[in-house]
């Protein structure tokens, strides 16, 4: 193993201090009263410290229900993609036919064309149909991106689980879907558990078609809901300010916990390993 | 059984298996982009129903191609994409190769680096115009303290300030994403080629520009595409920051897709364009199949 000198450690505790250090500077400015925030050398510690942001967000404008629709529309996309994805990946990576090779290239494709080109014919069709400001208009754009992105992982998580065991399983008599229920699914539930965080994510944070395909407060999704605090005349930092701070902890306490997973996941797709 | 009987009712349940999930792909992707295709052929304003709605032959793509703004836009976009992806990069390779050797707090260092990465790109954006605000933003204050005049401190004003901020805070957001892919491709470089050119008393810069460098450039490869392909899409980023402004200096061409759509109401013409990004993000996306060829050729069963 290689000495590592002092230069690597101020290296590495540069970066965390600039990664780390906009957030803590957003999340101590929620907790000050509206005439510190907008000082001109603005104080390091809030005081006094107040609550107020945050009642002002969840009780004057609801933003829970942004919340609300954030989960249930990344959360339906989420559990589609990993279903159907599920069964498309296990006969990608394990069951031997023509065509593999141009279906994988096809999804890649799929996944990297811009989502701006389909924002004019859906929001045509969307409003035909009366579906803006449904969870349906949102789940039904965000497939595009995420499903491709499910199946490409899953395939490369489903290649990495030893074959000896299906095999087994199959000269034991048990058919191809017998064998993937109860030997494939359980073995490969990490890189599934993996998969799932990483399109939730994706889900999470998407914006244009959140943008494009919701037009009142209470049906926006929680990055177009921040955005849209700002008024005409007035800019309402405080709340913003908590607002970024409240979706902002939930994620930060998900990345430590779960970092091995996303690194994994993020890397699967990419990298054989 | 005849292995060939098998084979056929293998294929068959491979085929079967992947059915729901092309279908769906066909259903959301597939059909909407050839209605797009159609559209780039009318002319369909809503905001002006009086005028003539239906088809226009190649009228906007014409329209399209004259104008300075979408030029303009294209070389905003190439721009943004070639200078903040080269430092995304570079600094993305320093920060992997510090974090690889880092050997204490390995868990928190990785998930301070993912934090950026894990944030919805807009809240990021909202972050950073608390923080540049040229009232009581913190970056400003520095900015006063190192005695810049005060005219430079309202940095979305100027072209060239509003797009240092945005490459700036692209970097900050999307360096983590190559760092993280970096980082897993040092891990996979076997630690003894290391000890062999430490014995053979090679320096440094030899060991990475022989060793390091190239077996890293797999990784380098698709982070790069991936981040390439992302920044040539830059949308949300843009609206937040700046809103194309001042004037039009940072317009990117998803920006101004979405605003011929979404604000101007011009369908058709919006659909030609997204025809024309659609065809170059095509282009790329084949260019990146030839590229990594070796990754999607089929594996061998074991």
């Amino acid at each position: 193993m290689r000495r590592s000198g002092v230069p690597v450690y101020i290296i590495t505790g540069l970066f965390i201090l600039l990664s780390f250090f906009p957030f803590f500077w957003t999340l101590l400015s929620s907790y000050k009263p509206g005439p510190q925030l907008f000082q001109i050398n603005p104080p390091f510690w809030p005081q006094p410290f107040t609550w107020e942001n945050y009642r002002a967000i969840f009780l004057e404008r609801r933003f829970y229900l942004n919340i609300i629709n954030s989960v249930v529309v990344a959360g339906a996309t989420t559990c589609i993609c990993v279903g159907l994805g599920a069964l498309a990946a296990y006969g990608l990576a394990r069951l031997k036919f023509r065509g593999k090779t141009i279906i994988l290239g096809f999804i890649l494709v799929v996944s990297l064309f811009p989502p701006v080109a389909i924002v004019s014919p859906l929001f045509l069709l969307w409003e035909k149909t009366r579906i803006i400001n449904t969870y349906l208009a949102l789940i039904l754009p965000y497939l595009t991106f995420a499903l491709p992105l499910t199946v490409w992982l899953l395939t490369a998580f489903f290649r990495q689980i030893p074959f000896e065991l299906e095999e087994a399983a199959r000269m034991d008599g048990a058919g191809p879907l017998r064998t993937f229920w109860e030997v494939t699914l359980p073995l490969a539930a990490p890189g599934i558990f993996t998969t799932a965080i990483l399109t939730f994510i994706y889900c999470w944070n998407e914006f244009l078609f959140a943008l494009a395909f919701t037009t009142n407060d209470a049906s926006r999704t929680i990055p177009v809901a921040i955005v849209m605090f700002s008024g005409y005349h007035t800019v309402p930092w405080g709340q913003i300010l908590a607002a970024v701070t409240v979706v902002t902890v939930p994620v930060a306490v998900l990345v430590l916990v779960l970092q091995r997973r996303i690194i994994s996941g993020l890397t699967a797709g990419a990298l054989k390993g | 059984m005849k292995p060939g009987v098998l084979l056929s009712r293998e294929a068959r349940l491979g085929y079967l298996l992947l059915a729901p999930a092309l279908l769906v792909i066909a259903l959301v992707a597939l059909y909407p982009l050839g209605y797009t295709l159609w559209l780039s052929f009318q002319q369909k304003i809503i905001k002006l129903p009086w005028l003539h709605q239906g088809w226009v032959g190649l009228a906007n793509y014409r329209e399209l191609l004259a104008a300075d703004r979408f030029w303009q836009a294209l070389a905003h976009t190439v721009m943004f994409t070639v200078v903040s992806v080269s430092l995304e990069l570079a600094l993305g390779l320093l920060a992997a190769l510090a974090i690889h050797r880092t050997r204490i707090l390995t868990g928190l260092t990785r998930a301070a680096v993912l934090l950026p990465w894990a944030i919805p790109t807009v809240v990021a954006a909202v972050m950073w115009l608390f923080l540049i605000n040229p009232a009581f933003g913190l970056i400003p204050m520095g900015l006063r303290l190192l005695g810049l005049p005060e005219a430079w401190q309202v940095l979305l004003a100027h072209p060239a300030s509003a797009w240092a901020v945005i490459i700036a805070t692209d970097v900050w957001k999307n360096t983590p994403f190559i760092t993280l892919m970096l980082l897993a491709g040092l891990q996979v470089i076997p630690e003894d080629l290391y000890e062999a050119a430490g014995m053979d008393g090679a320096s440094r810069w030899q060991v990475f520009r022989h060793i390091t460098l190239p077996l890293l450039t797999p990784a380098i490869l698709v982070a790069l595409i991936f981040r390439t392909a992302q920044a040539f899409m830059v949308f949300g980023h843009i609206y937040t920051l700046t809103g194309g402004g001042p004037g039009t200096a940072t317009e990117t061409l998803a920006f101004l897709n979405y605003q011929a759509i979404l604000n101007d109401m011009r369908f058709g013409y919006g659909a030609a364009l997204s025809v024309v990004i659609f065809l170059g993000s095509l282009a790329f996306a084949l260019f990146y199949l030839y590229t990594m060829g070796l990754q999607i050729k089929e594996e061998p069963r074991p």
